[in-house]
């Protein structure tokens, strides 16, 4: 039976919830310190605290949270090199320079091309490893992006370039934009210990891993009327691009709520299924001459493939006993 | 009363003189205008942390009657940011009065 606690540490725990272990001990303390304080002046010091949900937003934009904690190591190090990454880094890239060659362009296109390409390396140069360093990546992937918008706004036209900003703009912010902030928090002299509780995990394997057993992951909590509405409008949209990640995602929706698929055997076949599905309609049309609407089904592939790639290693690495219930399809 | 993004300025300037903790400084603005500005503890301390982060002020242990308490100290960027926001806000609230005074 789980003791009941007091009005003051519930309020502390809804105020800390996933905060790192530093920060929430940070919090409680000051709280605590401060609570005394308004307890010996007199008056409702719990009343006086706050929405301990809305302040707890505020702490986790200002202190460390449980994941950047976990993400801090990896980040903090330069990392090498490694062939597999490049490969699957530059396959979006690879496409999109197919995709252009077929086309016909103005005479500012490849010179902006080229503009783009010549900033991708700056990672193997300037590791992002310092608030300094994150900083000239953050200006440098902000000027990067808004020249792509500027190539899809100026040859093919503004609307079609708003769901191309959106999507770049979300990455950068994910991927550049937070690893700044980690950096601002740590520069603050902010620390951190949490190590992965399963030593043969990585960093961010470990951090989706927390995400997964906390009943979280990709898609998971979006309604499932406005899901299958959002998909629905996209597949009617522009359907060689957006049925296979209708199909993807419909088929794991369902499957994992009507088919009994929680053994390792059934979930495998299910995987092989839905991939299967995925890389017939990413891979084959083009080669029959469907260039241009392909595309777009191509790097949504790439786009499940590297959003997958944790899951993939996680199911290697982990028996099947352990396996959070997302693992499974 | 809480006026939305006047919190920090009134943070470095209740810390200015000397440096204190959490309680006295929400204390202490709550007295000096007359129990008008009443901020929440717990929009206080995510403030004086975001203060932190931008290097504006810098916190230590302390004891006070016994206690170990979290004090916070202005630095260097935070007299300068103090001194701009008391400038903005004077700029502020001369124009709005203008214009109060005209309706």
């Amino acid at each position: 039976m789980t003791p009941k606690l007091s009005p003051l540490d519930q309020w502390l725990s809804d105020a800390t919830r996933g905060l790192s272990a530093e920060s929430a001990a940070r919090v409680c303390e000051e709280i605590q310190q401060h609570y005394d304080s308004a307890c010996e002046a007199g008056g409702d010091a719990l009343a006086a605290l706050g929405n301990p949900r809305t302040d707890n937003r505020a702490y986790r934009r200002v202190l460390l949270t449980d994941q950047e904690a976990l993400l801090a190591p990896s980040l903090t190090q330069p990392r090498r090199p490694n062939l597999r990454r490049i490969l699957l880094g530059s396959a979006p890239l690879a496409a999109l320079v197919w995709w252009s060659s077929g086309k016909q362009h103005g005479p500012g296109f490849w010179p902006l091309m080229i503009a783009i390409f010549c900033t991708l390396p700056l990672a193997w140069f300037v590791p992002p490893t310092t608030l300094e360093r994150s900083r000239i990546h953050v200006y440098v992937s902000g000027v990067r992006s808004l020249l792509v918008v500027a190539i899809f706004g100026w040859y093919y036209g503004w609307i079609g370039a708003l769901p191309v900003s959106a999507v770049i703009f979300l990455l950068e912010y994910f991927f550049t934009y937070r690893r700044l902030l980690l950096f601002r928090k740590l520069a603050a002299g902010q620390t951190y210990s949490l190590l992965p509780e399963e030593p043969q995990l990585t960093h961010l394997e470990a951090i989706y891993l927390n995400t997964l057993r906390k009943g979280g992951g990709a898609a998971e909590n979006i309604p499932v009327t406005i899901l299958f509405v959002m998909l629905a409008a996209m597949t009617f949209w522009m359907p060689a691009t957006f049925a296979p990640m209708a199909i993807w995602t419909a088929a794991g929706y369902l499957t994992r709520r009507v088919l009994p698929i929680y053994t390792e055997e059934r979930s495998r076949w299910l995987r092989i299924a839905r991939w299967s599905t995925m890389v017939v309609a990413a891979v084959l049309p083009p080669l029959y001459g469907a260039r241009a609407p392909w595309i777009g089904a191509f790097l949504l592939a790439w786009f499940f493939l590297v959003l997958d790639k944790p899951s993939i290693s996680l199911r290697r690495k982990l028996p099947v006993t352990e396996w959070p219930k997302r693992l499974y399809w | 009363m809480n006026l939305r993004g006047t919190l920090p300025t009134l943070i470095l300037e209740a810390i200015e003189r000397h440096p204190d903790h959490g309680y006295s400084i929400a204390q202490r603005i709550k007295e000096r205008s007359s129990g008008v500005l009443d901020f929440k503890e717990g929009t206080l301390y995510p403030a004086l942390h975001k203060l932190e982060l931008e290097g504006t002020v810098e916190s230590y242990e302390g004891v006070e009657k016994g206690r170990t308490r979290r004090y916070y100290r202005i630095t260097k960027a935070g007299r300068a940011e103090l001194a701009k926001g008391r400038k903005e806000w004077s700029q502020v609230s001369r124009a709005v009065s203008l214009i109060l005074k005209q309706a």
